[in-house]
């Protein structure tokens, strides 16, 4: 479009040029400068050729008229449910925007958008929870034991012994008997019952050098037993009963 | 109480006595540093490759050279620099004329214990050489697949101080590091007996000394008798919530794979052996879960900017679950 405007301009400049060096050679050659124009308003000359009528050619253009691309007539299409909630929500919002005021309403959303961001993104470079928040609990307070276990203050010792005692499973018996132990070692404030905790440091945490011995004895036996599936008979359960019975004798 | 005493369902005297002899010798030269004296011994008894970390002057590549002047293998160094390329590594094939042929020339890698020192000096490219020898124990080169001989042992040393000119080692890299150890200043005590040591100018001839006490075939033999340790069902349990947490917690962007749940109890089995055990314990997960998480995890940015580290993250999960009993 502009190449055609330049090219225009062009031809404009060159015509300009021409009628420039016709007057500079004195004008029209065939009529003098001080001549008058012959009225030609009184007697007018008409066009008197024949006039030849050309038709467009019906064929082309009825295959025209078959071609979609010359067919402008929109077909209207029905709208499914979803676009027509879409285009009255767009109406409302539309006609909310044109109401007195809305204006105002629009930059305050906004500034409410831009604090939020805003305080989102303090949030994030700080390493805050969001959740965590509304509630006094710290970051570490979160790990919480995953894992079930039995709390050893709700276990009848007793009674579960003697259940173990009589089927023959020695196994659990120990375990029972080294659960005991460890609850009876808490309730005299000797070490600080957690599940997480393992059985050397309990061991450690006995400041009574005899204690801590006997302690880690046990413990030894639990652990080959327990951990290690060494088998018990009834002859070296016996001895181990009576050790940790001795083991609590001490703690009284 | 007289304790009763339970018959080892495999023989252990040989293994431990070794264990022991092996920690006495590097007693005699390195002051401290027991536990990564004793996690050196169990990465390699786990069939494992070790990294070491620490700032300069710890013994981190003293304890390396002692460990491997222990066994009768072959031993390498490689000294990562900036300009190393994979093929000095690994080796090249080289034009021979009288063969009128490519020969193969094997690096430095062909050997059983590799020290890698200041791995971290190297670039990518060189570190990505050792993906494949330390995960599979083969080099391909030239459509050849050359196998490594067994025990092959990668222990790696790195400076976590310097950034100019070290390359942080991907965490493909990493993962392939059975242990990273992180290797502390000695405590007071235990710097005035390095000067003591010293100033009595005797410890050339300790290191020159040390003489093998383990062979290549004893290691293989030990690491079968290591694999075969038992292993309770509560505590394979107690080695997966472990993991399992590091991919759920909220301070990891990156948590362990199961490479590093098979890590724990590999070396675990190697723990329980030093105590004369043939059988592991909750203990013996806890003792060596630092040393396989504490490269495998990545933090996320707001907790590493809080200055917090992977092995507070561990000893956090830790805390967490029960201890199986």
């Amino acid at each position: 479009m502009r190449n055609f405007r330049y090219i225009f301009w062009f031809f404009h400049c060159i015509c300009g040029l021409t009628s420039l060096t016709s007057y500079a050679d004195g004008g029209p050659k065939d009529r003098p400068i001080n001549a008058v124009a012959p009225d030609t308003t009184q007697n007018p000359s008409f066009d008197s050729s024949a006039v030849n009528v050309r038709q467009f050619d019906q064929a082309s253009l009825d295959s025209y008229k078959e071609r979609t691309d010359f067919q402008y007539n929109e077909q209207q299409v029905d709208l499914s449910w979803w676009q027509r909630f879409k285009q009255w929500l767009r109406y409302k919002i539309a006609e909310l925007m044109s109401r007195e005021g809305s204006y105002a309403l629009l930059k305050n959303i906004g500034i409410i958008a831009g604090v939020g961001a805003l305080l989102y993104l303090v949030m994030k470079l700080l390493g805050m929870d969001a959740a965590g928040i509304f509630s006094r609990k710290s970051h570490t307070a979160n790990t919480k034991s995953t894992v079930h276990t039995e709390n050893i203050h709700d276990i009848d010792f007793t009674a579960e012994l003697q259940k173990t005692i009589e089927t023959g499973n020695y196994r659990l018996a120990v375990r029972l008997l080294y659960l005991d132990c460890l609850k009876k070692l808490n309730d005299s404030g000797l070490i600080r019952w957690q599940p997480a905790k393992t059985n050397i440091a309990y061991v450690n945490e006995l400041d009574d050098a005899i204690l801590q011995s006997e302690f880690k004895k046990l413990t030894r036996q639990f652990e080959y037993i327990w951990y290690g599936d060494f088998s018990i008979n009834h002859q070296h359960f016996i001895q181990l009963h009576a050790a940790f019975q001795q083991f609590d004798e001490g703690l009284k | 109480m007289e304790e009763q005493h339970f018959e080892q369902r495999i023989d252990l005297s040989g293994l431990t006595g070794a264990i022991q002899q092996i920690r006495e010798l590097l007693a005699t030269v390195i002051v401290g540093q027991q536990q990564m004296v004793d996690l050196l011994i169990a990465g390699i008894l786990a069939d494992g490759h070790i990294l070491i970390e620490g700032v300069p002057g710890v013994a981190k590549t003293l304890s390396a050279k002692l460990i491997a002047q222990s066994i009768d293998a072959k031993f390498s160094r490689i000294q990562f620099t900036p300009d190393l390329m994979p093929s000095d590594v690994l080796g090249t094939s080289v034009f021979n004329p009288k063969e009128n042929g490519f020969s193969f020339k094997p690096g430095p890698i062909f050997g059983h214990l590799i020290l890698v020192d200041e791995i971290n000096r190297s670039p990518a490219k060189t570190q990505a050489a050792l993906f494949e020898v330390m995960e599979e124990r083969q080099v391909t080169l030239d459509g050849h697949t050359y196998p490594m001989e067994e025990p092959f042992v990668v222990l790696a040393t790195q400076n976590p101080i310097e950034q100019e000119g070290t390359y942080r080692l991907p965490e493909a890299q990493l993962d392939r590091f059975l242990f990273k150890i992180e290797v502390g200043y000695p405590s007071l005590e235990e710097e005035i007996q390095i000067l003591a040591h010293h100033h009595a100018q005797k410890l050339d001839e300790r290191i020159a000394s040390i003489k093998p006490i383990l062979r290549t075939a004893d290691i293989r033999n030990y690491r079968k008798t290591v694999k075969g340790l038992h292993i309770e069902d509560k505590l394979l349990d107690f080695i997966a919530r472990i993991v399992h947490e590091t991919r759920n917690h909220k301070s990891i962007y990156l948590g362990a794979s199961p490479r590093a749940s098979l890590a724990i109890a590999n070396s675990a089995k190697a723990i329980a052996v030093m105590d004369d055990r043939d059988f592991i314990t909750p203990d013996d997960v806890i003792r060596v879960a630092p040393a396989v998480l504490r490269h495998r995890l990545i933090l996320t940015p707001e907790r590493e900017m809080e200055g917090l580290t992977t092995d507070d993250v561990v000893s956090q999960i830790i805390k967490g679950i029960a201890v199986p009993r």
